[in-house]
């Protein structure tokens, strides 16, 4: 059966001015895949991240999402387009006058007919999702750092999201509970059937959860490569690519 | 047809078919209620055979129906051979049930106001601390003045003093205009308009020049010491500063206080300047007084001493309006609210000191 593409990127090329970030970039996203962008720190895998939410708009070339043009939806449908993805943001992003249960709320009570009790209810539930059932009444300041990864990508999947992004879901968390996130987002891509797209340089991420990987470069400004973790891993000879995974050779290895 | 609702013999069935969608379970909870209470009915059965499709909002909504029906002695029951969904209600209602919730801990009054007063005292202790720091500080500058950031200190210079110019200007112009003008009605009825000169200038030079100068860099500039100290304090700057060695206060409190005192006074001489434009604008135009009258009259009725009054006045207010527009900024310790909390409070707090400065200086020069 062929899978259906739910991203689409084709010969895009990201400009700031006379500056350009990313060049000849074309990948394809199937749905109910994870799939990670991945690449060293400044590669511009945020900035390709922000483009592909409509966040940011200085790119040529085209964006797919559902086979529909981002120009065109974010000009005529764009709120409909907000109620289809969820972003989990690098810093959680969480309103810190907030309690954890206010700010999952707030974009059910936005965006869906529901009444507040309802809204509680699925507040309470998607905190149970991510293992903070009980934490409801706590603020943003009041929980550690991987909670609030967590009660970031609660908020993320509140309207049910047909696609997740994920901004650095482990980076400066502890190896336990870079795991434990790991499992999670497996989890929920599992339960929910969430197509996720991760931004990440943690290589065990990449190697533990995600389908397939694309790898950008800061200097060459485009994918040096593509396909599932071990794949590229064990067959590409791209001498940066190899770096890249200098690393998880080592530790496989031995030294 | 998304979903149906029968009603035999006092159980009210509510269908559920192909794809439902919460909201449309919603519009269907008036005519539920309205069944119940028309019909007597006492169960109502959710039958999901035909349900291909759901989410958990639905869940939700179901949920909520069952807490709205149960108030009314109703009783619910989900029929159908659909194991998932029926496992899916059964997590939901074990997470909406269980008050797992935990709670910050709450005070009652009498530990609120216990902890409102080790705040106070708390605070106090932090103020005299800092204030401590300070003074030790100030007298390293004088043992060591290459310590003092020098380019930081003009930089701020410009920032406190010359940027706040243009609003320091129009606002103690009009000023000057306002109370020439108002103490002109009083003033033409005895012909003793020419004191509209003295008035304005000793007015503005032992009172109003310094209070408004201040406040206004209260406003502008203590607000903006504490938004940007509590900034750095969050984001770990200051953290990093103290780890390399730098002694904060010297390093970034400083600076804002010797540029602020530097600059507070020659402002308050620019307030005085535009002040007396604006009466005098009103003294030629609406009192029919010479410009030169004018000025002799505030030359007879100003001393130097009365300018000195002033200016030395709004040194002091500069220091507190600094002073304390650093140490709320640094006394930030977590979120962004915070931040907002102390700006404001750097403000109020700012004004209140400069207020009840002015007051002690004036029950002081009573009795001098």
């Amino acid at each position: 059966m062929e899978k259906e593409t739910i991203i689409d990127v084709k010969d895009v090329k990201i400009q700031f001015d006379e500056t350009v970030i990313l060049k000849d970039i074309n990948f394809s996203v199937y749905k109910g895949e994870i799939f990670a962008i991945i690449g060293g720190s400044g590669c511009g895998k945020t900035v390709l991240l922000k483009h592909l939410i409509g966040l940011l708009d200085s790119y040529t070339g085209n964006i797919m999402i559902e086979k529909e043009n981002l120009k065109n939806i974010i000009e005529y449908k764009y709120n409909t387009f907000l109620n289809k993805i969820g972003v989990a943001f690098q810093y959680g992003a969480l309103l810190a006058s907030m309690t954890l249960e206010d700010n999952i709320m707030l974009p059910i009570i936005e965006h869906k007919r529901v009444n507040e009790s309802i809204a509680r209810g699925i507040a309470k539930w998607k905190l149970s999702l991510v293992d903070l059932h009980g934490y409801e009444k706590y603020f943003p300041s009041d929980i550690s750092g991987g909670m609030k990864k967590r009660a970031s990508i609660a908020r993320a999947i509140a309207l049910n999201p047909d696609i997740l992004f994920l901004d650095e879901p482990t980076s400066g968390l502890d190896p336990v509970t870079s795991t434990e996130i790991d499992k999670l987002i497996k989890r929920l891509n599992r339960t929910l059937n969430t197509t996720m797209i991760l931004i990440t340089h943690d290589i065990e991420t990449v190697f533990n959860i995600t389908d397939r990987i694309i790898l950008l470069d800061k200097s060459e400004k485009k994918i040096i490569a593509e396909g599932s973790p071990l794949e590229v891993y064990n067959t590409n000879n791209n001498e940066r690519v190899m770096k890249f995974f200098e690393r998880k050779r080592k530790s496989l290895n031995g030294n | 047809m998304p979903l149906s609702l029968n009603i035999k013999e006092g159980v009210i069935y509510l269908s559920l078919h192909n794809s439902v969608k919460a909201e449309e379970l919603i519009s269907t909870f008036k005519e539920i209620k309205y069944k119940i209470k028309s019909d007597n009915a006492k169960q109502l059965i959710i039958d999901t055979i035909s349900l291909n499709q759901y989410d958990d909002y639905l869940i939700a909504s179901i949920k909520h129906l069952e807490s709205i029906i149960s108030r009314e002695n109703v009783t619910l029951e989900i029929i159908g051979d659909n194991e998932q969904f029926k496992d899916l209600y059964k997590k939901f209602t074990t997470i909406f049930n269980e008050s797992k919730t935990k709670q910050l801990k709450k005070d009652n009054i009498l530990m609120m106001s216990g902890s409102l007063f080790l705040n106070f005292v708390n605070n106090i202790r932090n103020q005299l601390i800092y204030l401590g720091d300070l003074f030790i500080s100030i007298s390293l500058i004088f043992i060591k003045p290459n310590t003092l950031r020098f380019n930081e200190t003009i930089t701020l210079m410009k920032r406190v003093g010359v940027d706040a110019i243009p609003i320091i200007g129009l606002i103690s112009f009009l000023m000057g205009l306002i109370m020439a003008f108002m103490s002109s009605i009083q003033l033409k009825q005895f012909g003793a308009n020419i004191y509209v000169a003295s008035l304005v200038g000793l007015a503005m030079a032992r009172e109003l020049g310094p209070i408004m100068t201040s406040i206004i860099v209260a406003g502008r500039t203590g607000s903006a010491f504490a938004a940007e100290l509590g900034t750095m304090k969050i984001s770990e700057e200051i953290d990093a500063l103290t780890i390399m060695g730098f002694n904060i206060t010297k390093f970034l409190v400083l600076p804002r206080i010797i540029a602020t005192v530097i600059v507070v006074p020659i402002l308050t001489i620019f307030s005085n300047v535009f002040a007396n434009i604006g009466g005098l604008l009103v003294g030629v135009f609406i009192l029919n007084l010479t410009a030169s009258s004018y000025i002799h009259q505030l030359y007879m009725t100003l001393s130097i001493n009365h300018v000195l009054h002033g200016v030395i006045k709004s040194g002091l207010f500069a220091f507190l309006v600094a002073e304390i527009g650093c140490f709320r900024g640094l006394s930030v310790s977590k979120g962004t609210e915070e931040v907002g909390r102390a700006t404001t409070s750097a403000v109020v707090s700012g004004i209140f000191l400069i207020i009840l400065a002015d007051s002690f200086i004036a029950v002081l020069f009573t009795y001098i």
